[in-house]
């Protein structure tokens, strides 16, 4: 297994960096779509900040990253007491897979030896905790797309086979990527992103230049470019660590509140997941700040990303949805 | 050294066989033939045995899954890992043909370790000519190296380059100078090459032909080598002063390229690297309109790829009821059974299979809906700039509710004396909305090359497995004729001879009159050939759209 990447060392792609710091704070925002160009880093990214992530505690042998012993499904069998850290899990759902390895099928090796009914936990056990990571998320077939939307939405993974009826907690951040060039992504599993970010290539050379130059130092002695990255990495991952702390603490008051309604309404987004998810990702930022409450420069920061995918699109605004949010935002002079 | 395509084939292999992972692969066009066959046929010498690939085969062939015959005999369940998880070189030789979804797996076993040690590399072959039939972009963007050997005569192979030997130096000891980076950086970025992948690619090429030559560091030869193989496939732009360039200069000139007398010219190297791209751009016929063209599009048609491989091809089975509409995968269905007989209390000697209704599975084909709608436009005298936006909204207003239906929309214009295809059908809003940013109008009004060019464009769809639907929008004043002469008469008679053809075709056909009166002409026209007729004076977006909304679902 090759090391990743370190996170501080991703040249630019400020908004991508970010909007995967949040989630981290607070997973309750609910993953983020990275669309754009290819070969601007969306995968390193997302492998670097699996490498970035501070450890989850779990009980040893528990196929869902269980924290505590009631939350052990029945079917686990032997899950000892004791508690182990283990790196947060980032699975990655490649394109191609099958149902049964998302959701677990039964066991076939103890069916074909013993006759024994078991479940063999799938992707979405692995992923519980942590995060479920899709390359080309707009190549995904249909029908595990549907499965995704409804695990993602009831945060359980339920499976009937063979008169086994099995569920387990499946709750992670979806990460998804893609080109949407190879095509659109269906609304349904847009609106379930909270956030989305557009990466794009550099257009500044002396950039594009350090891009390269760190990927090549990287490529020639890993472990020397670890190293030099690793305090940068590790400041991340203490800030993530303290924000999280924090969350709970950030002061909202009702101005704010205010604000993230009168936008959502300005620029006609629908439901109210966008308010949330604008909300969530604003206190987050603030946690991650050292803010002492919520304030409306929180709110502009993360309106672009927390609210573009949600808008309706109007085909004959040239504008990208980025900018139309980022337009609202200066005509209600917040 | 020469410097023919196929002396650059050559170098190519080579350069995979040093640095697999680092190049990732090469993308070969060619045709069928001697010539490709024994470029194919250096690869078992120069990579090892190839694992041959094939665009047809299924999912378990490439990425696994269950081995029954094995599982059956040995009371274990056996796997089966799937040819992409072989550490080897990959051979797969007719790359138009292959999927987004195929493509993305094997982009994924490309990219899974990336680094220094593997073996795994692709040479995909491409025999596709047209630019519409190309293999996925996301595959050919991991693939470093481009060659193109559709022009090469039989009498060029010379098989003896392939016998040079290995690297004449370890990868390793050649070092890359901060200046190195720099210039492939630059010259990618005044190439217009956006993605970043190229420079590494070019980077790792450079390295890679040091290697070969017994060089410690890139010599000028390397750079140039590196980002002709790299380069020219990519390059979406000239530099703007270098675009109307020198006339290419006689072959002999190119050959001693590290010739120092060629840098001692006053120019930055760069300039040289930029104009090894420009030749060969040009030897390639790259022309900088399709170039820039393709800028926008960025995906070279992947929408329509999509479409072309949907019909017809089986899609792995799911489990299903039998409710007596899907039609029954009774392999799929044994082979989900089988595993489970020991548990269902089927004796090891018993002959009965038993099956139980979750392990039914249904055949998917891919919908056969897929519809295409070909907005043909006028884009002929003073309304021309009106008519050609509002049609551009429709396509996109058109898009932007077709997802649900998975239907693709193509825009030809026609003007002057002739059509042309001025957005190739696509399921992409977004690439829809770079390509149609400027669209040319002005002129007469060839109404017949219009309904020619969507004829022909209607036919190539249907032949991709699509359902195309035509909706003209003109004001019907046709007075140019197919072969361009500007004779009202005979424009009409052209005219009603390619609706007509469109009609024997079985495609529906709609006529938007766009004039402020309605024209007779027209009307007779479409009544003729029962096509529907809507006069619709201010031709809006949103008006249209709803007529071809309508001509979709009657």
């Amino acid at each position: 297994m090759k090391a990743a990447f370190p996170f501080a060392a991703i040249v630019g792609q400020d908004d991508m960096k970010l909007a995967m710091i949040l989630t981290a704070i607070d997973p309750k925002l609910g993953g983020v779509l990275v669309f754009g160009d290819r070969g601007t880093g969306k995968s390193t990214a997302v492998r670097a900040l699996a490498a970035l992530l501070p450890p989850i505690t779990a009980l040893r042998g528990c196929p869902v990253n269980s924290e505590r012993a009631e939350d052990v499904p029945d079917w686990a069998g032997a899950v000892d007491g004791t508690a182990e850290t283990r790196p947060t899990p980032v699975v990655d759902l490649p394109l191609g897979v099958t149902e049964d390895r998302v959701t677990g099928a039964l066991d076939i090796e103890r069916a074909l030896t013993r006759g024994e009914k078991a479940f063999q936990p799938g992707l979405l056990a692995q992923a519980n905790r942590g995060y479920l990571y899709i390359d080309e998320v707009n190549l995904l077939e249909d029908h595990i797309v549907d499965l995704l939307l409804d695990v993602a939405q009831s945060g359980e993974n339920l499976v009937e086979r063979e008169g086994l009826s099995v569920r387990h907690p499946a709750r992670f951040v979806l990460v998804g990527s893609g080109n949407p060039e190879e095509g659109e992504l269906r609304p349904q599993l847009l609106d379930r992103f909270g956030l989305s970010v557009e990466v794009r290539s550099p257009t500044d050379v002396a950039q594009r230049i350090e891009v390269i130059r760190r990927r090549d130092a990287f490529e020639t002695d890993a472990g020397a470019f670890l190293r030099k990255w690793r305090k940068k990495d590790a400041a991340i991952r203490d800030a993530v660590l303290a924000a999280r702390g924090a969350l709970a603490t950030v002061a909202v008051r009702a101005p704010a509140l205010k604000l993230c309604a009168e936008l959502c309404m300005a620029l006609g987004s629908d439901g109210l997941r966008g308010e949330l998810t604008l909300y969530r990702a604003a206190r987050a930022l603030a946690a991650y700040e050292g803010a002492a409450s919520l304030k409306a420069q929180h709110i502009r920061r993360v309106a672009p990303m927390a609210l573009a995918h949600r808008l309706r699109r109007d085909p004959l605004d040239d504008a990208g949805s980025t900018v139309r949010v980022q337009r609202v935002l200066e005509e209600m002079g917040a | 050294m020469t410097d023919g395509p196929w002396a650059q084939a050559v170098t190519a292999l080579r350069l995979l066989s040093i640095d697999p992972g680092g190049l990732g692969g090469l993308w070969l066009r060619a045709r069928a033939g001697p010539v490709r066959d024994a470029a194919f046929g250096l690869i078992p010498g120069l990579l090892g045995q190839p694992v041959k690939l094939h665009p047809a085969w299924d999912r378990d062939a490439f990425l696994g899954g269950l081995d029954l015959a094995r599982t059956l005999t040995s009371h274990h369940e056996c796997r089966n890992p799937g040819l992409l998880a072989r550490d080897a070189a990959f051979l797969m030789p007719s790359g138009e043909r292959l999927e987004p979804e195929k493509a993305a797996w094997i982009a994924a076993a490309l990219g899974r370790d990336g680094a220094a040690g593997t073996r795994r590399c692709l040479v995909l072959g491409d025999e596709s000519g047209a630019p519409d039939e190309v293999p996925p972009v996301l595959l050919t963007e991991q693939l470093g190296l481009f060659v193109d050997l559709t022009e090469v005569p039989l009498g060029d192979i010379d098989l003896s380059l392939a016998r040079a030997g290995a690297a004449a130096r370890p990868l390793a000891e050649v070092a890359l100078a901060p200046a190195d980076i720099d210039e492939m950086v630059t010259v990618a970025a005044r190439l217009g090459i956006d993605s970043l992948r190229a420079p590494l690619y070019a980077l790792a090429a450079a390295r890679a032909h040091a290697a070969l030559m017994g060089r410690a560091a890139l010599a000028e030869a390397d750079k140039r080598a590196a980002v002709e193989l790299v380069y020219t496939v990519r390059a979406t732009q000239l530099p703007a002063e270098e675009a109307p360039a020198e006339p290419p200069p006689p072959p002999e000139d190119r050959q001693e390229n590290d010739n120092p007398a060629d840098a001692g010219q006053g120019e930055l190297p760069q300039d040289l690297l930029v104009q090894a791209v420009a030749l060969r751009m040009a030897e390639l016929r790259i022309e900088r309109a399709h170039a820039a063209r393709r800028r926008g599009a960025g995906g070279d048609g992947a929408g329509a790829k999509v479409a072309a491989t949907r019909r017809g091809s089986p899609k792995p089975s799911r489990p299903g009821r039998l409710d007596g509409r899907g039609r029954i995968d009774l392999i799929g269905t044994l082979r989900r059974a089988v595993p489970w007989q020991t548990l269902r209390g089927a004796g090891p000697g018993g002959t009965a299979v038993r099956i139980l209704p979750s392990d039914i599975q249904i055949k998917r084909y891919e919908h056969h809906s897929d519809r295409v709608l070909v907005f043909v436009v006028d884009a002929s005298g003073s309304t021309a700039m009106t008519r050609l936006a509002e049609a551009k909204g429709a396509v996109e207003l058109f898009l932007s509710r077709a997802y649900a239906r998975r239907d693709h929309v193509a825009l030809i214009g026609f003007r002057g004396t002739g059509a042309e295809i001025l957005l190739a059908p696509t399921r992409s809003l977004v690439q829809t909305k770079k390509q149609l940013a400027a669209l040319p109008g002005g002129g007469g009004t060839p109404l017949a090359a219009g309904l020619v060019s969507a004829g022909d464009l209607a036919r190539m769809s249907r032949r991709h497995g699509l359902s195309p639907s035509i909706v003209v929008m003109t004001d019907g004043k046709a007075n140019v004729a197919l072969d361009g002469r500007a004779d009202r008469a005979a424009a009409r008679a052209d005219g009603e001879r390619a609706a007509r053809a469109i009609r024997l075709d079985g495609f529906d056909l709609a006529i938007v009159d766009s004039g402020t009166r309605p024209n007779p002409y027209l009307k007779d026209l479409a009544g003729q050939i029962d096509a529907d007729y809507v006069p619709l004076p201010r031709a809006d977006a949103h008006g249209l759209s709803r007529v071809a909304g309508a001509l979709l679902d009657s």
